[in-house]
């Protein structure tokens, strides 16, 4: 090029926040991850749970609700009869919203952990080894750390960046529902015998989150090559659901070496579903024959607390710290 | 106003395992282009990314733009530059992406930097490729956007580790000009590091020259050419033995060379003296040679410590 004259000009500008460029990571992260079909697929499979969630919120409400809208279409459909059901029905869960409105809410927000769980393991395999390992195989990880940035600032953002996904999954859909389902609703009595049961969800879903988090990119930090560290969370989840399945040979504890075990444990103890469904016993006259006549469910096989939250939560924890770990050796600079 | 150096460090030392890379490197530079020089393996880019805090530092303490890297690192590299010597792209970006990226982690505004990123493709002369995904750049596309990337969050200090390799003539030769240019329009101080004598020679005022982690001369560039040693090498053909009589009777030590020239040690500033005492002496050489200038010798030096 003849006519190529260099000019060279200098920026006054004003700098931003170092929040700002670890926001900047972890926008970019979240474009470079959620780029492709498939990982858009399964997240549209993830609202799913919100829509299921939503759907049960907003009929049970009407339900409940003398004169609505659903109510009335099923008079009309189904004649005199059923309606009195339903309004006799609803004029009985609405003596004891405590029950029946908390009942409600904490068995929908205590159940979708179990779609969660799988949706995580696919989701992550699909973008895991664009968080680090990609940034170590070609050495942009270099380049990170020659501008005004230190390794925690960049684990930062890409913290951000798993832990959003992670969010939409496990945290979404329990808030949106919510928010939804109480807008929908006939009666204030719905917004706070609801509240503590959106607060367990958040808590389970915030300890989920955070420690898959770590996992996630313990994992992708671990792999050499991009695809290994698909490997790696495949074979990972492999291996300690295996380990996991010893613990009936050396200790039950054993089994929170598998962090699903243990969000399980945590989350059941959290929710407390058996002092809810003794609670309903003791409150509700013939709930439990109600209860087994619908199912053959056995009271006692309900994940029972029983203090088991110190456990599970230190075999998190622990895992966590060894992300860290993982995570500090693997991305250091010498 | 008393300039204060931009780089100075005090008995900075690495090691990795039982080799010492670097080994006690004391320097204090102002302001300016300046050139690191040393051989293969040497630790230039050791010595530059124990700055950046790419390596962590053994012993010693550094300051950079005047401030301490233990304790403002990240705050100082905001405003520094660093194109590293291999490829460090992130793969799947535009070359015009690539650059903004790199000046939103140094601190700009989006819109500012994805403007400032442009400005600076034009600066490296890239053209359309920018459009394109930085994997698929040739070796002097890479070199540019690295380069390109280092400026576009107009930083006060750039280190370019080697940044003209793997290029052509006419690729090393824009290059060059691009650097010297940093310097000269905008001041911006630049570090070049190169093994390259030619490439330091041609931009650099200061000149750094590490061999086995030492710094073996550091001075500036018309300095280091004027510690020329005073002696030449005379070729005779005709009345050769005449003149090395005459030599012996004028003092001057000289010693005959493999090749049977004549090296004399004339001790003088130029070669006039020594070219007029032949003149007088109707001596007529077919040839007098000045000694290689100090640089080009001390840097031959490096290279053979270098290499034992
Ligand atoms: N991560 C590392 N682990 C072990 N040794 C290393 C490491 N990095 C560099 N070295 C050693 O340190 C020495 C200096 O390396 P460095 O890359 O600084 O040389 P250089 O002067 O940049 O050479 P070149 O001109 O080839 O780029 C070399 O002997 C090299 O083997
Ligand atoms: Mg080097």
């Amino acid at each position: 090029m003849s006519d190529w004259k260099p000019q060279y000009r200098r920026w006054k500008g004003q700098s931003v926040s170092l929040w700002k460029r670890r926001f900047s990571i972890a926008r970019y992260g979240l474009r470079l991850c959620l780029a492709g079909k498939a990982i858009r697929a399964f997240l549209f499979l993830s609202f799913s749970q919100l829509v299921f969630l939503c759907a049960v919120f907003i009929i049970f409400g009407q339900l409940v609700t003398p004169g609505s809208v659903l109510v009335e279409w099923i008079q009309s459909k189904s004649g005199e009869r059923t309606g009195t059901i339903i309004n006799g029905l609803s004029s009985w869960a609405l003596l004891y919203p405590e029950i029946f409105v908390d009942g409600i809410y904490r068995i929908g927000f205590f159940f979708i952990k179990y779609a969660s769980m799988p949706l995580t393991l696919v989701i992550v395999a699909l973008f895991v080894h664009k968080l680090i390992a990609q940034d170590l195989a070609s050495q942009a990880i270099v380049i990170y750390n020659s501008k005004a940035l230190t390794r925690w600032d960049y684990l930062t953002g890409k913290f951000i960046v798993v832990a959003t996904i992670l969010s939409l999954i496990w945290i979404l859909p329990i808030i949106a529902s919510w928010i939804i389902g109480n807008a929908l609703s006939p009666d204030w009595a719905f917004f706070y015998h609801s509240l503590p049961s959106l607060m367990r969800g958040l808590l389970v879903g915030a300890i989920a989150v955070s420690s898959l988090s770590l996992i996630a990119l313990a994992v992708s930090s671990l792999a050499q090559k991009t695809g290994t560290a698909i490997a790696y969370w495949i074979l990972g989840w492999v291996i300690l659901s295996s380990l996991a399945s010893l613990s009936q040979f050396i200790n039950p504890a054993f089994d929170y070496i598998n962090p699903f075990a243990a969000i399980d444990t945590l989350s059941s103890a959290i929710f407390r579903m058996d002092s809810f469904i003794s609670e309903a016993q003791s409150t509700i006259p013939f709930i439990d024959q109600a209860i087994a006549r619908i199912s053959d469910l056995d009271l006692d096989k309900i994940p029972a607390t029983d203090g088991s939250i110190i456990v599970p939560s230190l075999f998190l924890a622990t895992l966590s710290a060894i992300s860290i770990l993982i995570i500090n050796r693997r991305t250091a600079t010498s | 106003m008393a300039e204060s150096p931009v780089i100075e460090t005090s008995g900075l030392r690495k090691r990795f395992g039982s080799q010492t890379v670097l080994d006690g490197i004391d320097l204090a530079l102002p302001r300016g282009s300046i050139g690191l020089l040393g051989p293969n393996g040497a630790g230039k880019s050791t010595f530059i990314k124990c700055l950046l805090q790419l390596l962590d530092k053994d012993e010693g303490a550094v300051s950079l733009l005047g401030k301490d890297i233990d304790r403002f690192g990240r705050e100082t590299r905001m405003r520094i530059g660093y194109a590293p010597e291999q490829d460090c792209h992130i793969p799947g970006m535009l070359g015009c992406e690539y650059v903004t990226y790199c000046g939103e982690l140094s601190g700009m505004p989006f819109e500012a930097a994805r403007q400032r990123a442009h400005e600076m493709l034009d600066f490296v002369g890239m053209g359309q490729e920018r459009y394109r995904k930085v994997d698929t750049y040739s070796t002097g596309m890479k070199q540019r956007v690295k380069i390109a990337q280092a400026l576009v969050h107009d930083p006060d200090l750039v280190f370019l580790d080697e940044p003209t390799n793997g290029l052509d003539p006419s690729g090393q030769a824009m290059i060059l000009e691009l650097i010297e240019r940093i310097w000269k329009d905008s001041g911006i101080s630049i570090v070049l590091s190169s093994h390259l004598l030619h490439d330091v020679d041609r931009i650099c005022e200061r000149i750094v020259i590490i061999a086995n982690g030492q710094v073996v001369a550091h001075d500036t560039l018309a300095a280091l050419k004027q510690k020329r040693k005073a002696e030449a090498e005379v070729v005779m053909q005709k009345g050769r033995d005449d003149f090395i009589k005459a030599l012996g009777d004028q003092n001057w030590t000289f010693r005959i060379l493999n090749n049977g020239n004549i090296k004399v040690e004339h001790g003088e500033a130029s070669l006039n003296p020594l070219i007029a005492f032949m003149n007088e002496r109707s001596f007529s050489p077919l040839e007098i040679k000045e000694s290689p200038d100090a640089l080009n010798e001390l840097y031959l030096q490096a290279l053979k410590r270098g290499r034992s």
